[in-house]
């Protein structure tokens, strides 16, 4: 894996990324036991207004969505929300630590090492605190972003105009909103690119990493951007088949909400791996230089 | 790895399968069997005259299959109903009627499935344009069901039936008759539902019949007695105010009887939920007279 050296190149470092866990599966395992986690809890969330999970789901769906949510179909209307609110769990408490993981791997696949997933975690294991503090950082912000956009739409609900530029402006950012809050996922990402491979590979606390990894991206914001961007591109035809849903539903089936989830959860572990492994082996170059 | 990713799909499998085996019996495995011939059934609403007979079989059918697969469910009286709402869509008005005089053999021991059972019934003598028969059904659940819900909201369902029609005469005997009703429903069974639903009822009744001051007063008792969660939700609550408010503004047009209205409550009851919504509104009325504002009535 390390002996192409990944110089400053867009398409050949991705193209490297994606080799690297091609060649060597084991890099996938840490994101594919995310989206194990994922899978399991979204199974966990489907059966929620069923007996016996229902006995402890209910009260709660009843309490937060009101009763109509408790039963089929309406619970499947819910289903995306709820998955959402859990993913930020998921990502904080397990993501972290396991992402964390498989930078840990592809820095010794780098570094020709012998790599397992039980021993790149165990490794990872100490550091955890400081990942959790370093993924709610990032939460938070990513939060802040959002919310800053819900300020724009608010502000563009209030404009009347049927035609013209700023009818153009408010269509913009009404139906462009799940594009829009992908383009702030992807700043984010960036913002906090180095952040895990600076406290797993150089075993920096977490705010020392911070300042690091700002160091890092003062020269390289837009190498970064366009790496973290290509790849997440590939989720915008899962996005476009969310919002075309109401016409695949009536065409197909209501569990097609599940299936939907479930593609989206294997196309980010396919993204979210070639992203960290490229992250992982351009810091590891910079590192070198 | 491969053995853990055998691992991961087996036990993601295992769940799925487990969790669907273990609720096949239970309501939300009805829901979704329903909710497939619902469809239809929502199909037919949207017009029923342009609907083949097969399909209204279809319906009919699908529904039958359940309730003889799922006799004991909680969702089997609600199918009956159907059954007789899709004849009666199909203007199969006799055999409407006799499903829904099935439930009430089904059923014996539901009293508010019978009245809505006969209310059912009653609505397609009305389909039918037979108003006569359909009265008497009326009667008859106002007779053998009063203290129902949907009993308590027969004598005004009649008295609109009559404004509707424009037959003056009937509409005034119709709503003093329900009147009467209401307040002695609302007397014989205080701090209960169905004090609740009478005074309801008759605040409607009093609206309509443009008596403000009265229906003003009874919304204040509602808020009074009734404002807590096993009656009414915040928006119910917020609806009764809002009528109350405007009433007061437009058709009285004396905020002193919203005033006091709120006061009673805060005086009776010093730890009523809404007392801090209730002083803000007293705050706002006494601005308003403070700055001499008179609302017009909406045209």
């Amino acid at each position: 894996m390390a002996s192409p050296t990944p110089k400053k190149q867009l398409i050949p470092l991705l193209r490297e990324s994606v080799n690297a866990y091609i060649t060597h599966p084991i890099l996938l395992f840490p994101f594919v036991t995310i989206a194990f986690v994922q899978i399991l809890l979204l199974e966990v969330l489907y059966f929620a207004p069923r007996f016996p999970l229902v006995k402890f789901f209910g009260p709660l769906i009843q309490r937060l969505e009101g009763e109509a949510y408790l039963h089929y179909p309406q619970n499947l209307l819910i289903l995306p929300k709820w998955f959402q609110i859990a993913q930020y769990f998921i990502y904080v408490l397990i993501g972290s630590l396991l992402t964390a993981t498989a930078i840990a791997m592809i820095a010794n696949l780098n570094n020709q090492k012998k790599t397992t997933f039980g021993a790149a975690l165990r490794s990872t294991l100490p550091r955890y605190l400081h990942l959790v503090i370093a993924a709610i950082i990032t939460f938070f912000v990513f939060q802040g972003l959002s919310g800053v956009y819900g300020l724009c739409i608010r502000r563009a609900l209030q404009i009347r105009s049927e035609t013209g530029l700023f009818h153009l402006i408010k269509a913009i950012v009404l139906y462009g909103a799940p594009y829009f809050n992908l383009l702030i996922g992807v700043l984010v990402t960036v913002m906090f690119a180095f952040v895990f491979p600076i406290i797993v590979i150089d075993q920096k606390k977490v705010f020392s990493a911070i300042l690091l990894n700002f160091r890092h991206l003062w020269r390289s914001f837009w190498f970064i951007f366009f790496v973290i961007l290509i790849p997440t591109l590939f989720y915008v035809p899962v996005m476009l088949l969310r919002d075309n849903l109401g016409i695949v539903v009536n065409l197909t089936f209501e569990g097609m909400r599940l299936l939907l989830i479930i593609l989206s959860i294997v196309v980010m572990i396919v993204i979210d791996a070639t992203i960290y492994t490229a992250i992982t082996t351009y810091y590891l170059f910079k590192k070198e230089q | 790895m491969k053995k853990a990713l055998l691992s991961y799909v087996i036990i993601l499998v295992g769940i799925f399968v487990v969790f669907s085996l273990w609720g096949s019996q239970g309501d939300y495995a009805i829901e979704q069997k329903v909710w497939k011939i619902h469809k239809q059934y929502f199909d037919i609403l949207k017009d029923p005259n342009v609907i083949p007979d097969k399909t209204f079989d279809q319906v009919i059918q699908g529904y039958k299959k359940i309730i003889e697969r799922y006799p004991h469910s909680k969702m089997t009286p609600g199918l009956h109903f159907l059954i007789g709402r899709v004849h009666s869509l199909k203007k199969d008005y006799e055999t409407a009627r006799q499903k829904f005089q099935e439930i009430i053999t089904i059923y014996p021991d539901k009293p508010e499935l019978h009245a809505e059972a006969l209310a059912a019934a009653a609505a397609t003598y009305e389909a039918e344009k037979n108003w006569p028969q359909a009265k008497k059904t009326y009667d008859d659940i106002l007779l053998k069901y009063p203290l129902t819900r949907t009993g308590l909201g027969i004598p005004i369902y009649i008295a609109s039936y009559y404004k509707n029609q424009n037959d003056y005469r009937q509409t005034i005997e119709a709503y003093e008759k329900a009147v009467r009703h209401y307040q002695s429903a609302a007397q014989e069974h205080p701090d209960s539902v169905v004090e609740y639903t009478a005074l309801r009822y008759l605040s409607n009744c009093y609206l309509d019949q443009k008596r403000w001051s009265e229906a003003v007063q009874i919304l204040g008792k509602i808020l009074q007695k009734y404002a807590k969660a096993d009656y009414m939700n915040i928006k119910t609550a917020d609806t009764i105010i809002k009528t109350i408010n405007v009433v007061c503004s437009y058709q009285l047009k004396d905020y002193d009887v919203a005033i006091k209205i709120y006061q009673d409550i805060i005086h009776g009851d010093p730890n009523h939920s809404l007392n801090a919504y209730f002083q803000k509104m007293i705050d706002a009325f006494n601005k308003l007279k403070e700055k001499g504002v008179q609302v017009s009535p909406v045209k």
